[in-house]
This record gives structure tokens, sequence and C-alpha cells, in this order.
């Protein structure tokens, strides 16, 4: 296959989840980063970001997105920011920047390996454990960190009744009123592949059981939960959590003693960019300690940077018990594995 | 005068062959291309973004029956369903209109057509509103009321069906209302005179008269069913009611993306839609509307007294549900804050419009589906009249082929085809996947049966004399058709315009696989929305495409005002 095909058949899971669906991190709009695609956190998939306009002679600026905390904010818009001193020339408005952003690790690697990303060692990725980022390094980077535990209503379920463990949600109470997200979710894999080796495989099967129903996105999850369709989230997006309590949303969020998986949301470059150099500028905002508090603000993400602050109203990462997939390469071979039978689970497939 | 006329024939031959090759070229490699693409993948069982695939075999066909067979069987019991109901719904509304003295029968036929502008989409994310369990409108007021659980669920199979039927009536009633107009009346009128009831003479010779008009429509609108995209992603998977058309939607988007799944389950939908689609024409080839005389008849309403007034109702009733209601629901939800019926609790807000229209995303991709609508159906009509023309009016050898090749995509689900062209245009070296040309080629592709269907109709009203009148003054070809032909067809033509700008707009199932970050249009959008925004910020999009697209048509018919007249 033509690199140009495999690179745009690899990319078109998260381009089409960025465009269609909003993507495993989706926020507000769902459109999300439409100009602004991958490069735009709001998107939690792949996209283009749009580039500031030229700064005029003596002035400085970033490409950085400028975010909102609106309900139904649209994202990151890129534009003129007087922050830190760029010595470059910026591309016109309207420039198109190809950065890849997927909680998926599996699809990551597997994108590495078929050369879907450009190589380029930003200066702030020094401030990144290796673990944390590409082999070799400036493939791709974590930006943040996702998180998924338990949450429910307390309207509609009370506290004495709510699942306290991972085992509780095979309560017969909750069958037919759990929900949880589709099989291209790379956290609900994270959450798959974490709890398997400690709850075993008959866990899975029994969940079953109690029928769950998948969706696109925390926005459906958490509205099924505080319109009291649904009793209970299995492997809710904490993020998502700390947004609808900030907008009033009777919710309540639940750390399994057994941990919490944890997956990154991840960026890199894609190899075909048109425009590597504005890339790259987004990127060194991007990983910068700017550029994850304004994430952290905006869409209320975890940085995996130590000196960037927790959301507000959040717990920060220290503070959690969280479950990491250790071999990624040992991940990625079990996404296939994990679509079928995650299908299966939500009654996508027999 | 030898010399002259066949001097004057063989340029008129030849550009008539010229162009007709150079169509069936352009249309060929349109529809045929993709589908060979298609079919290739659908027997990949190597590495899935291979191409061309690495190994060759029928294992994906055998994972649809060990698999999928819920699936099947899902889309089968909907598809039934919801053709039982669209026929019905169609069936009742032809006859009140075409049979009986309904009072305002002309302006109710005008209101039958309003849920052809609403689309499938807005109205199951509408019905989502109303009908949704807990939260829907009906069930908040159920439950307000003092009553326990749900009284009503659309994300089941019946809601599914009903909201597909629903909006896939207005197709069965015009089909078979265009049977029943057709139908003698005297037929009726001998049972009324030898004593049979109005019951009796509907069921034994009105009914068995429309008969093949019926069963065609049937046929036709279960096609159309089991093909159904935007009500089944909407209302069926917050149901854990997956169809065809969803299973290939969720294999697409998982990562290993499924192709092969994907595309033999896409070609075993359009096998049976072929295979439907072949009947149904051979039931209407077959000629069965002995009706038809060539005894001359006017309609003659059977006067139904103070029932009348009743069919009336039932026709509005029909509005209400189709048209009234989802607008409504949506309206009321769009300027709420939080959805809700409950009066006191509502906190009215038009913040939701203002995000909708502030979003870029959305005002590109409105832009987007009005440019695309416009170009589409501009070229598009101009094309289509040269086929239809070729098709009914030429000699020309090969030009059933022509008329096969154009009908084509109509047995092709269109999310089906979306993912076809997705394929094909991948791997074809041409760079314009992701960009506003592929749509636009798509959307001429899918909209060729429309719009030849259409065409075809007035094309044959026009009498042959009249293009042979300049044929025999020496007009040539091209001359003919500028001068004679298309002047005549001008009526036919906007029609034609309308129904392929309205169908561009409005489109869904082959936009969701081709619209990348730069080439948005506004169906997907709004599903996508719907999955990540809530059901306020969708219901104010939902909204604004409805409107953008009736405020686009006002303004067409009111520029052109003298032609439209002929089409009312």
């Amino acid at each position: 296959m033509r690199k140009s095909g495999w690179v745009a058949a690899a990319g078109l899971g998260s381009l089409l989840l960025l465009t269609a669906c909003g993507g495993s991190s989706t926020s507000n709009t769902g459109l999300g980063s439409t100009t602004a695609a991958t490069a735009a956190p709001s998107t939690g998939a792949a996209g283009s970001a749009t580039a500031a306009p030229s700064p005029t002679v003596g002035q400085t600026a970033t490409t950085g997105p400028t975010h909102s905390s609106s309900p139904h904010a649209t994202g990151p818009t890129a534009g003129p920011q007087p922050s830190s001193k760029v010595g470059v020339s910026f591309p016109p408005v309207g420039t198109t920047i190809m950065v890849v952003q997927k909680s998926d690790l599996g699809f990551v690697l597997d994108f590495q390996k078929r050369g879907g990303y450009v190589q380029y060692v930003s200066p702030e990725m020094a401030a990144y454990k290796p673990d944390y980022k590409s082999q070799p390094e400036g493939f791709w980077t974590w930006g943040s960190v996702i998180m998924g535990g338990i949450a429910y209503n307390p309207k509609n379920l009370a506290a004495a009744d709510a699942p306290k463990k991972w085992e509780d949600l095979l309560d017969p109470k909750l069958k037919d009123g759990i929900n949880v997200k589709v099989s291209n979710s790379g956290l609900q894999h994270g959450v798959w592949y974490m709890l398997k080796p400690i709850l075993g495989m008959d866990y899975f099967k029994k969940f079953g059981e109690q029928k769950p129903r998948a969706f696109d996105s925390y926005v459906q999850q958490y509205g099924r939960l505080v319109d009291g369709q649904d009793k209970v989230i299995m492997g809710a997006q904490y993020s998502g959590y700390i947004e609808f309590i900030a907008k009033g949303a009777p919710l309540a969020f639940v750390f399994p003693e057994t941990g919490v998986p944890a997956v990154s949301e991840t960026y890199g470059i894609v190899a075909d960019d048109p425009h590597p150099n504005a890339a790259q500028l987004y990127m060194d905002w991007f990983l910068s300690p700017i550029g994850q508090q304004a994430l952290a603000e905006a869409l209320l993400l975890h940085s995996p940077r130590t000196d960037v602050a927790a959301p507000a109203g959040s717990v920060p990462l220290k503070d959690m018990k969280l479950l990491i997939p250790a071999d990624w390469n040992d991940f990625e071979k079990d996404r296939a594995a994990f679509a079928k039978e995650w299908d299966r689970i939500v009654g996508a497939r027999r | 005068m030898t010399l002259l006329t066949a001097e004057a024939l063989r340029p008129r031959r030849n550009w008539q062959a010229i162009i007709t090759l150079a169509i069936l070229l352009v249309v060929g490699f349109l529809v045929i291309l993709p589908m060979v693409f298609l079919v290739g993948e659908s027997l990949n069982i190597g590495d899935p973004m291979s191409f061309p695939p690495e190994a060759y075999g029928i294992k994906n066909y055998l994972a649809i029956l060990e698999e999928d067979i819920n699936v099947l069987i899902n889309t089968v019991i909907i598809a039934v369903m919801a053709t039982v109901m669209a026929i019905v719904i169609g069936f009742t509304l032809a006859w009140i209109l075409t049979r009986t003295n309904v009072p305002g029968r002309d302006k109710l036929e005008r209101l039958m057509e309003l849920p052809y502008y609403m689309t499938p989409l807005v109205g199951a994310l509408a019905w989502a509103v109303i009908a949704g369990p807990k939260s829907g409108f009906v069930n908040q007021l159920w439950k307000g009321a003092g009553g326990g659980g749900d009284l009503v669920d659309v994300y089941t199979y019946f809601g599914i069906a009903w909201v597909m039927a629903l909006f896939e009536g207005t197709v069965a009633f015009v089909m078979i209302a265009a049977s029943m107009k057709s139908m003698d009346p005297a037929l009726e009128e001998s049972a009324r005179v030898m004593g049979a009831s109005k019951l009796r003479t509907t069921l034994t010779v009105t009914l068995p008269l429309v008969m093949p008009g019926v069963l065609g429509a049937s046929l036709f609108v279960f096609a159309e069913m089991l093909g159904s995209f935007a009500a089944a992603l909407v209302l069926g998977i917050p149901g854990r009611i997956y169809v065809i058309t969803t299973a290939i939607w969720d294999s697409t988007l998982s990562y290993p993306p499924d192709y092969g799944r994907a595309s033999a389950m896409g070609l075993a939908l359009f096998v049976v839609m072929f295979g439907m689609l072949t009947f149904y024409r051979r039931v209407i080839a077959r000629g069965s509307f002995a009706t038809i005389t060539g005894k001359a008849f006017r309609p003659r309403p059977m006067d139904m007294g103070r029932m009348a007034w009743v069919l009336f109702s039932v026709c509005l009733l029909y509005v209400l549900l189709a048209v009234v209601l989802p607008i409504a629901a949506l309206v009321f939800t769009s300027l709420q804050r939080f959805a809700t019926v409950i009066l006191s609790q509502a906190e009215f807000t038009l913040a939701n419009y203002q995000t909708a229209l502030s979003l870029g995303p959305v005002r590109t991709a409105m832009g987007n589906s009005l440019m695309l609508g416009f170009g589409v159906a501009s070229v598009g009509v101009l094309v289509m009249v040269i086929l239809v023309w070729i098709i009914y009016r030429s000699q020309l050898v090969g030009r059933g082929a022509v008329e096969y090749l154009v009908m084509f995509p109509q047995a092709v689900p269109r999310l089906v085809f979306g993912l076809a062209l997705l394929w094909a245009w991948l791997n074809i070296p041409i760079p314009i996947y992701g960009t506003l040309w592929l749509l636009a080629l798509a959307y001429f592709t899918v909209m060729l049966p429309l719009g030849v269907r259409t065409l075809a109709g007035v094309v044959l009203q026009i009498d042959k004399s009249l293009e042979e009148c300049a044929r025999v003054c020496g007009a040539g070809w091209v001359y003919q058709m500028r001068t004679v032909t298309l002047p005549l067809l001008k009526p036919g033509m906007l029609a034609a315009w309308l129904l392929i700008f309205m169908a561009c707009v409005r489109e869904l199932g082959a936009s969701v696989f081709l619209m990348g970050p730069n080439a948005k249009v506004i169906a997907p959008s709004i599903v996508a929305a719907f999955a990540s925004s809530g059901t306020e910020l969708t219901a104010a999009m939902a909204l604004i495409q409805t409107f953008t697209v009736v405020a686009a048509l006002a303004i067409l018919f009111r520029l052109t005002r003298g032609v439209t007249r002929e089409l009312t």
C-alpha cells in the first residue's frame, strides 16, 4: 500500500472520531476542532490546528490555542497570545497543521511503526518522563493522563447502594442501568486491559450479562446519568466528571481501592503535515507548562508534567492509585481481541 | 438535397457518440469503480489497511453469519416493521387524498411533502427528545401526572421503526397515490351501485386494483429501510439495537478499522437491496395496471359525508406527528439550558443558538452543504438531462446500459457507497479524499437515480415531433438541445434541481465517511454534536439546518416565480 494511502487509512479512525463522533475525550461541541482538528486538545482525536497570524515586526506571539471553559466552547482556536517569545515568523491565518492526538496507545504505536509520525524533539520534552515518550524520542509524547473509575447519580442511586469496587458492578440491581464507552475508546481498552488480570475474564463475562450500553463520548454517558436513563458508568472518565460537577450536575465519583485504570492522550506531528514548522511551534507551546496549564483549565485533564497543577477541584495524580499498562506493545497486541469481546459485551456482536 | 442531409447527419452522429461515450466512461468510473474496490476489500483477510490485499478469502462473509447474525436479525425485524407501518400510513393517506372528498385536498397533499424537508435525522433527534425513556417529554409528563415507569420508549425496535416509517411514509404515499390516481373510478362506482359499503368497496375493489402499486411501494420502501442509517444510529445504539448500517459504521471507527467486515456487510446489504429493487422494477414493468384504459375518465372521489372531517383529522394527525410535534419539541429543547417539559423547572435561553452560530465549524459545515447542494444540483441537472435524453430519445446502441448504470446507485445503501468511495479514493493516487471535491462527486453519483427519474418523466412528456422539426430544419444536435429540448424541460429541470439541492443539503449516509476536518457538511456534524455536546445544542443545530434549507428554497422560489408556478 502506498505510504500516503495507509497513513491516511491509519489516521482515518481518529479523523472520523474527531469529525463525526467527537473522539474519546470529546468535550463540548463534537465538531471540536473542526478547523483545528488534531492539534486541538478539545477534540480528543485527530485534525489540524490553525496557526496564528503573522505578527507585525517587533511583536512576538505564540501559536497557542486560546481555551475556554465555557460548557459549549468549541475548544481551542489558534490566535496570537502575547506570552512566550518565539523567534520565528508565523504562517498566515488559516494555516492547517496536523498533530494527531489519540488516547489509544495501541493506535499510536501502530501509527509510529507505519511511519505516520514525523520525529521532532521539542525542548519541552525534557520535562517528561521517558515512559511518557516514544522510543526513540520525538515521535509522540503524552499530553495528558486520563483515568476511568465509577460514577453514579446520588439522586437516583443511594450512596449505600452505590458500587464501591469494580465487583459491585455485577450487582443484579444495576442490570440495564450501566453505560460504558464503545470499543474504539482507548480509555475503555485501558480499563479492560488493566482489570482483566486482576478480576479475571469471568468478571467481564458476568459484566456482559448486566447489558451495558456503549456510547461514543463521556458527554452522552454523564448526560444519561444526570437525566436518570442510567445508574452507573463503568470506566467513567474523571475529567468528564469534573466538568459536569462544575456545571452543577448531581454526580459522585468512586475511586475503587483496586485502583483506577489510566491511559494517556498522546500527541505527535503527522508525517504528511503540510506545515511542519508551524506544527513544531504548536508542540513547543502545547508541551510547555503554559500549554499544559491551558489544557488543564480548558478540558480539565491532568498533565503528566509534575510542575503543572491538577485541574481545579480535582484529585491530583499523586493521590490516585493509577493502573497504567506496563507493556504498551502487549497492550497494542490486545487491541483487536478487546474490540471483538467488548462489542459482544455491549451487544454489537454475537 | 441528399448531399446536404448526409453532410448534416455526419457531425450530429459524432457529437452524440462522443458525448455518450464520455458520459458512459465518467459515470461508469464514478459508479462501478468504488464498488470494485469494496468487493476487493470484502475479500481481504490480511492486514485490513493493506492495499492491494495481502490475502484473499471469504472469512469476512462467514463472520457475518457467525458473529453478526443478531445484527442481521435486527435489521430485518426493524425493516419489516417500518415497511408495514410506512405502507399503512402511505396507503391510508393516499386513499384519503385521492379517493375521498376530504376537505382541502390540494393543500393537504402539499402538507404531506413536509416530512421530506424534515429528514429522518432531524426526526430521530426530535423523537428521542419526545419519547426517550425517563427523560423524554412524554415520560416526564407521565411521571409528573403520577405515572410509574416509562409510558413510551423510542429506543426499541418499535420506536426505531416508527420514526423510520413516519418519514418514509411520505415516499409510500407518493407512490401509492400515483397508482390510485390512475385508477378508473367507474369500477368503484359499480361496486357501490351493486350495494357494497364504502369499506367493502375499498377492501374488495380499490385495494386489489392498486395492489401492484402497493407491492411496488412495499418493495421500494423495504429496500430503503434496510439501508436506513440515521434513525438506527440515533435511536438504536442507546437501546443496544445494532443494525447493519450502524455495525458498518462501528467497524470503520474501531482501530484497527475492520474494513473487511464493513465491506462484507455492506455488500451483503447491497445484494439484498439490489434483489428487492430488481423485483420491484419487474413488478412495475409487468404492467399490471389494467385500470389505465383508453377510455377517458375523471377522478370522482367518494362522498364521505361527515366522515370526511374525520379523514381530514387523520391527515392532520400525520402532519402533527411527523412535522409539528418534532419541530415543536426541538424548538422547545433548543431554547432551554437543560431540556425539560416541566415549565416550572425550565430555564429558557438563546445561548444554544448563539453557540451554534458562533461555532466556526457549524457555519463552515452549513456553508459547505449549501455550496455543495447548489453546485451539484446545477452541474448535475445539466448532465442528467443529457443522460435522460440519451436513454429515452436517442437511438444509440447501449443506451439501456447507460440507464442501468445511472440507476445502479439506487440499489447501494448510501452508507455503503460512502464506504466504497472512501476506500477507492484512499487508494487512487488523486488527493481528493477529505476535500469537498470528493463529496461533490459522491453526491452527484448518489443523486443520479433521483435526478434521472425526475427528468425522465418530463422528457417523455415532450412530443418527439418538436425535436424532429428542429432536426428537419437543419439544426444540429447541440443546437436542437439548446433551442428546443432544454427550454421545454425548464420546469422539470427546476423541479429536479430543487430535489437534488435538498437531498444534498440533508445528505448523511455517504457524507459520514467522506467529510474531513477541512470539508465538513452539516448532517454528519449534527450527528457529531448529538454524540458529544448534549441535546439542547444539537436541537438548535438541527433547526438551523432545517430552516436554512427552507429559507434557501423560499428565496429560490421567489427568484424563479415564473417557472416554479408551473410546478405547483
